[in-house]
């Protein structure tokens, strides 16, 4: 930039240069505004819509209603853990795991979201899932972006991610903060500033991570295999040991390795929480649910999967850029891990995309593509003004961002209606409020899939059957539970073996024992409700001494309609 | 960053090993446990101490020879003696005969199996390998850290889950009796018991025997964790004896009666129970209790749908013989160890052992060897009846009425 000014040739010119002063300085003009934003606080143009992005899908995972499953469940234990000031040390809330060890690996988000739904509500859940989602993919983007300085690339890898993992990343539970921490561990590991406050902020994050999730296990293996990767770049491009070992950015990640784990170990359960969450996800129950099960392709996530693969393969054929065993030999396990269960794509998915972006960037070179993609503008305050402007348009038109300000509404009908929006159509709201007007008294059998739900928002001495925290639930009782909610041939059996006298299923997924219960069970089953989403029936004679005899009713038709 | 790296390496490592093992100290010593099982493949050991050699025994109350005299209860126990052929016997009839006449038992007729004879059939494998061969699976079988029984609905099998412990424990065999599986030759019933606990699951279908065993064996325990690391207590398991239908379990649900009545009595001098749990099952006595005062049929027998109370009478089940025998007298085998608030009139209890004694009577010893299971329930309660039990009485018995060889080949 040119630090002289131009001689005025022309008189109008010469009117229109600022004033000097005695010392012949130009004086300063007062009716320009100076931006006083400090440099590092000014936003560029490309900030701002970056911003602008964010804000909106802040605003639609804000507007995502609450999944009816483990979510519940969780805020359900985050009460328990509220009210007695502990952990529990066996299963606090369901009769038939009384007894069964209970290792919470997600406590703290449990306690967070407990608090923070009862100080406003549940819509502060959708918050809370819409700001670590969102953070999420912030640092995908600033990642591929500090990576590129691509902005195409940045955000094509983003909304590609976005795309990949929606079956996974849209239902709100715990993991979405595992995914946050994924994802800033992914930032330190591959960032080109390697210091001792990145390790300490490496350890820093892993404390936070292994009392949100069990996810945990994610980082300390993408660090493991970060570091073994690197290390064998190093003997393939050197071919010397010693090399090796004096490799800087080696140091980096065995630093960060031991940094990771010494911050896992502060949690409730010391070095067993690694046992805990292998115990965990080896359990045997968990083989039968769909997203512990292997991918196929006939799954969205498993199409997915697919198709970035087929394109990491196309990539290696076409890019310029040397690989990296660091880069493929996470990608690879992670890739086969998701293969062996579906849990796991989400972690796939950013390291197959970060390698697209990465490469895809090589050929964009290579190619001479276009270099718009590149600039960034101009930065100043007030663009800084503009984005804090958006970021705060978008967060006040969201449910939480309207009862943070204006309050819960004052009229119940208003709140009842507003709490009925946040929630997916498949809870069973109506169903729950029944059950609430009239308690069910002993067992009653519920499906896995609203267990959460009726532990949250039913009445509190229910007794359920299950909720979906599967691992927790005993061999024995999982397997009858299975059979019975298939209607397999002994499901009357089991539910007098249980005690069962209540029994509420949902139409959409379990309908077939809905139709044995109003076929083959009226002889000893009332049909009291029924609202086309949910159905409840109740013993006529119950098993449990001192219930209360059931609504008399002689057919299905006789169910209460809601 | 790099000579900082190269510089603090070492002190690094130090400081990562300590950090690590504070860790490890500061680890819980339940998640050690699981930590040290994850790591070395270990089975867990249930954790709780033995307090006794021998179970505890629950000692009759009442002797009421107006209920049953002595020359009926000698002709219902020669009924049910373990006349059984000594070629391929089953395992369950020997388990009924040891917990019905226990291991003191002492017959002068030498077809006769004696206590120590049928404890030796159970316990030794080569003695039920002498009579099953390579027929089936062996009924003791070697595990890693103990022996476990095989239980199956098979003939040569022990046929419910812990049915055998219970019978051994019933039938005073000390845990530190010898016991031989195919391989393992070394072990006593101790073993027996610890495997039992660490493969006991409380949801599983019939946790009757499980719980009578325990019971009588652990008390004053009043729980344990089990091999996965469950905390299981007597409360959860009379818990679990308490739900569901009433006539639901094995015997028509009766032998849970059985093992509550038996937790009861025990529970008075061993609190293994709390006190709410101990109103509970006490309440649920008392139902039962009303439930046959209002099912007996004026014959004197109860229906298998006793649990539906003066419905079962109103709408008869087309019940079998050997039905009504299990239900009346597993019902009189509790009630002859429970305290009399939890009786029913003293005359149902009397038409009770009445119907007994005369079915058993009008049937061959054939026909009750056939259903010798059912019969040797009614042998015990009968015998309990009069204060004693069927070894005790029969040892007596045979010194005033010597064994005749032709009595049998009469009959």
């Amino acid at each position: 930039m040119s630090t002289t000014l131009p001689e005025p040739e022309t008189e109008a010119q010469l009117e229109q240069l600022p004033e000097q002063s005695a010392d012949g300085h130009p004086k300063e003009d007062l009716s320009l505004l100076e931006d006083r934003v400090p440099v590092e606080f000014q936003a560029s143009t490309s900030m701002v819509a970056w911003g602008i992005g964010f804000g909106l899908l802040f605003a639609i995972f804000s507007y995502l209603p609450i999944w009816h499953t483990d979510v519940w469940g969780h805020l359900a234990y985050g009460r328990v853990i509220l009210e007695t000031g502990r952990i529990p040390q066996t299963e606090p809330l369901l009769p038939l795991c009384e007894g069964v060890k209970f290792d919470d690996t997600a406590w703290l988000t449990q306690v967070v979201t407990a608090l923070a739904v009862k100080q406003w509500g549940v819509n502060a859940i959708r918050c809370l899932f819409a700001l670590c989602l969102t953070g999420s993919l912030m640092l995908l983007a600033w990642r591929f972006w500090k990576s590129t300085s691509n902005h195409l690339l940045s955000l094509a890898g983003t909304v590609g991610f976005l795309w990949a993992g929606w079956l996974s990343l849209t239902i709100q539970r715990p993991q979405s903060a595992g995914l946050f921490c994924f994802m800033a561990l992914f930032c330190l590991l591959t960032s080109s500033k390697r210091s001792w406050k990145s390790v300490l902020l490496c350890a820093v994050l892993m404390a936070f991570w292994v009392n949100l999730h069990g996810s945990f296990l994610v980082g300390l293996g993408l660090i493991g295999l970060m570091l073994f990767g690197h290390g064998i770049d190093v003997y393939f491009r050197t071919g010397r040991l010693d090399a090796v070992w004096k490799n800087s950015q080696l140091h980096y990640l065995v630093y960060c390795l031991e940094a990771a784990l010494v911050g896992c170990l502060i949690n409730p359960y010391g070095l067993g929480i690694f046992s805990i969450v292998q115990e965990i996800s080896s359990n045997l129950n968990l083989r039968d649910l769909v997203e512990w099960g292997p991918i196929t392709l006939s799954m969205y996530h498993g199409k997915a999967i697919a198709l970035l693969v087929l394109l990491v393969i196309g990539m290696i054929r076409f890019s310029p850029r040397r690989l990296k065993i660091a880069e493929i030999l996470p990608l690879t396990i992670f890739t086969l891990a998701a293969l062996s269960s579906v849990r796991m794509a989400v972690w796939c998915m950013p390291l197959l995309i970060w390698f697209l972006v990465r490469h895809g960037n090589a050929l964009w070179k290579q190619y001479h593509l276009s270099d718009v993609v590149y600039e960034n503008g101009e930065r100043s305050g007030l663009k800084t003004v503009v984005l804090g402007g958006v970021v705060w348009i978008f967060f006040a038109f969201t449910p939480f961002g309207t009862v943070l300000m204006h309050g819960q509404p004052a009229k119940a009908e208003m709140a009842e209606k507003l709490y009925r929006k946040s929630l997916s159509t498949q809870t069973p709201v109506k169903a729950v409020e029944y059950l609430n007007e009239h308690p069910p008294q002993g067992m009653v059998f519920n499906t896995y899939e609203w267990g959460d739900y009726l532990l949250w928002a039913g009445p509190k001495e229910m007794q359920l059957f299950l909720n979906s925290h599967a691992h927790l639930i005993p061999r024995e009782v999982w397997q009858d539970y299975l059979h019975t909610v298939r209607a397999g041939s002994a499901w009357a059996d089991k539910l007098d073996r249980y005690g069962i006298d209540t029994v509420i299923v949902d139409y959409r997924m379990h309908d077939r024992l809905i139709r044995r219960l109003k076929r083959e069970g009226l002889q000893d089953w009332t049909h009291d409700y029924d609202d086309g989403t949910a159905a409840i029936f109740r013993r006529r004679r119950p098993v449990t001494r001192g219930a209360e005899p059931p609504v008399t009713s002689s057919d299905s038709s006789s169910a209460n309609s809601h | 960053m790099t000579s900082q790296l190269k510089h603090y390496f070492w002190p690094a490592q130090i400081l990562t090993l300590i950090a690590l093992g504070l860790g490890y100290w500061m680890t819980p010593s339940t998640a050690k446990v699981s930590m040290t099982q994850e790591i070395t493949g270990a089975i867990s050991t249930p954790k709780v101490e033995l307090p006794r050699d021998t179970a505890l025994e629950m000692t009759p109350l009442y002797d009421r020879p107006e209920m049953i005299s002595d020359a009926e209860l000698a002709r219902v126990l020669t009924k049910v003696q373990p006349r059984f052929a000594d070629i391929k016997r089953r395992p369950n009839l020997v388990e009924h005969a040891l917990r019905a006449w226990s291991v003191e038992a002492t017959f002068q007729d030498p077809a006769i199996m004696s206590g120590e004879k049928m404890r030796d059939f159970l316990l030794d494998h080569s003695n039920y390998y002498a009579e099953w061969g390579d027929e089936t699976a062996p009924l003791l079988m070697d595990r890693p850290e103990g022996i476990a029984i095989r239980w199956a609905s098979d003939r040569s099998a022990s046929v419910h889950h812990d049915h055998l412990l219970a019978c051994l424990a019933e039938a005073k065999v000390p845990l530190t009796q010898p016991v031989y599986a195919p391989s393992k030759r070394n072990m006593t019933l101790e073993q027996v018991l610890l495997e039992s606990l660490r493969d006991f699951d409380p949801d599983e279908r019939e946790t009757e025997w499980s719980a009578l065993a325990y019971t009588l064996w652990l008390a004053p325990n009043s729980g344990w964790v089990d091999g996965k690391g469950r905390e299981v207590s007597f409360d959860l398991l009379a818990k679990r004896l308490i739900r569901g239908h009433l006539e639901k379990g094995v015997c028509s649900g009766t032998h849970r009666v059985y093992s509550l009545m038996v937790m009861y009595r025990v529970n008075q001098e061993y609190p293994i129970l709390s006190e709410a749990m101990a109103a509970e099952v006490y309440s649920h006595l008392e139902h039962i209790r009303d439930l046959i005062s209002v099912s007996q049929f004026e014959d004197g027998h109860w229906p298998s749908n006793w649990g539906e109370g003066a419905y079962a009478l109103e709408n008869p089940k087309q019940d079998k013989l050997s039905s009504q025998v299990i239900a009346t007298g597993h019902h009189l085998e509790w009630l002859a160890i429970a305290p009399e608030e939890l009786h029913p009139p003293k005359q149902m209890m009397e038409k009770a052992a009445d119907w007994l004694v005369k079915t058993t009577d009008d049937l061959s010893q054939k026909q009750v060897l056939d259903n010798y299971t059912f019969f040797s329930h009614v042998g015990n309660a009968l015998a309990l009846w009069r204060k004693t039990t069927p070894s005790q009485f029969w040892s007596q018995w045979e010194t005033e009425h010597p064994f005749e060889p032709a009595e049998i080949t009469a009959k």
